[in-house]
């Protein structure tokens, strides 16, 4: 009997996409039914292999539970749509007022989005956390790209012989930055897409488009510190197409939260994604024709997808712990 | 015959799910999933059947409006196992849909009744 039912409700578990505590609840309420109606047809005297499988039979196709399960448990409350939806407002906030150009107000503000990432990590990561999650990194990514200053400069030297090469201390704290930056997105990331591919990507929804920003006003005026520094007005131009898609972006969260259907938090997801993210590149770049926003929109919808490969690869978290 | 018998529309039932969970759960004061499954069956004269793992989808919807409560208990075995008692809400909610449902059996009744003469 044990093997039968923890192979069916592993299955249910492995379809849940629900935190651990939760999924553990479900799982124990499932089990005590199931044990109950073993023991019940046991005593009618049915043979423990018959029960069992009678029982499953009568309980419904494990995929079919999982699914109505999730649907009854996945729609978060609008207090946590709200909170979901809130990196997102202050970053497109910090575009909308040009502020993203004052260094302490950048660093308060991205202060302020990780200490509410970790708490919603120490709280057993909800689903309104993902969102705090995805700009929490972006901090590590600034500075990763901050920091190439050093590595230009000994560069240059080594290849050129001008100028001075940076301090090997300076490298080392470079490295060291670099592999922290790019271990916090992947583990991340994995860990995100073993409990649910579509929060992983909810998650690094405003990456690419941030990154490919700051890539764009790093190279338009040599380094990021530089430009954070100068107040350059030029650079405003693109702050109106930021702040749209960051209040975009908040807007797919509030869906993703209190919609039920696992296929509408996807499309959300991955529409906006796509089609806000396409749009506000094309603004960068201007000019582009229909294939290289083609061309744009696959690689956005390969990034944004790629926690589904992901977890196919690293499995699940269930699949390593005991039932 | 007997299939004749429970013959119905399943979104007929799908839809006053909730209906009967609540009754049962304010009637028995307080119930688990498989004694309301057990209760409904016996009930129905096992008219109503459905899969039995989709009553817990169903009851944490209640429970996500606020019609009922949920509650673990630990057993003597030391399983646990969860009960759900109707609240405030979902008792209001109950009359309600039992004045609706009664108006509406009745005006059924009344178009349906073979034609007198």
């Amino acid at each position: 009997m044990q093997a039968e039912v923890a192979v069916y409700l592993d299955e249910i578990r492995s379809h849940l996409h629900l935190d651990r505590e939760t999924e553990s609840r479900i799982i124990s309420e499932l089990y005590s039914h199931l044990q109950e109606k073993v023991a019940e047809l046991q005593e009618r005297g049915v043979s423990e292999l018959e029960a069992t499988r009678e029982a499953l039979a009568s309980f419904g196709g494990a995929r079919v539970i999982a699914r109505l399960t999730y649907e009854a448990y996945s729609r978060g409350s609008w207090m946590e749509a709200l909170i979901s939806c809130q990196p997102h407002m202050i970053v497109a906030a910090l575009f909308a007022t040009h502020v993203w150009r004052q260094p302490v107000m950048v660093g308060a503000a991205f202060a302020a989005i990780v200490l509410i990432a970790l708490l919603g990590s120490r709280r057993g990561t909800p689903t309104w956390s993902y969102s705090w999650m995805g700009y929490a990194v972006f901090p590590f990514l600034i500075l990763t790209a901050m920091s190439w200053d050093p590595v230009v400069r000994t560069v240059t030297y080594v290849a050129r012989g001008t100028g001075e090469p940076a301090p090997v201390w300076e490298l080392a704290l470079l490295g060291v930055l670099c592999v922290f930056s790019i271990w916090l997105v992947a583990s991340t990331t994995v860990r995100s897409a073993r409990r649910d591919w579509i929060l992983a990507s909810l998650m690094l929804l405003p990456i690419p488009v941030l990154a490919i920003w700051l890539l764009t006003v790093s190279h338009s005026d040599g380094f990021v510190v530089n430009l954070l520094r100068s107040f350059e007005v030029r650079f405003s131009r693109w702050d109106t197409a930021m702040a749209y898609f960051c209040a975009t972006l908040g807007i797919a969260s509030v869906l993703f939260i209190r919609v039920r259907q696992r296929v509408f938090k996807a499309g959300s997801v991955l529409a906006v994604g796509i089609v806000g993210g396409a749009a506000v590149l094309r603004s960068f770049w201007g000019g582009a024709g229909v294939l290289e926003i083609l061309l744009l929109s696959l690689a956005l919808l390969a990034f944004l997808t790629s926690p589904l490969l992901l977890r196919s690869i690293v499995g699940r978290e269930a699949a390593a712990r005991p039932s | 015959m007997a299939d004749a018998n429970r013959s119905y529309d399943s979104d007929l039932l799908r839809g006053n799910t909730d209906s009967l969970l609540l009754f049962l759960i304010n009637e028995m004061g307080q119930a688990y999933g498989y004694r309301l499954i057990k209760e409904i069956e016996v009930r129905s004269a096992g008219y109503f059947r459905f899969k039995e793992g989709t009553v817990y989808p169903a009851l944490r919807k209640l429970e996500n409006d606020g019609l009922v409560e949920g509650e673990w208990k630990k057993l003597p075995n030391g399983q646990e196992r969860r009960y759900y008692s109707i609240t405030d809400k979902g008792r209001g909610l109950l009359q309600e849909k039992l004045a609706m449902w009664r108006s509406f059996a009745s005006a059924m009744a009344l178009v349906m009744k073979p034609a007198e003469g």
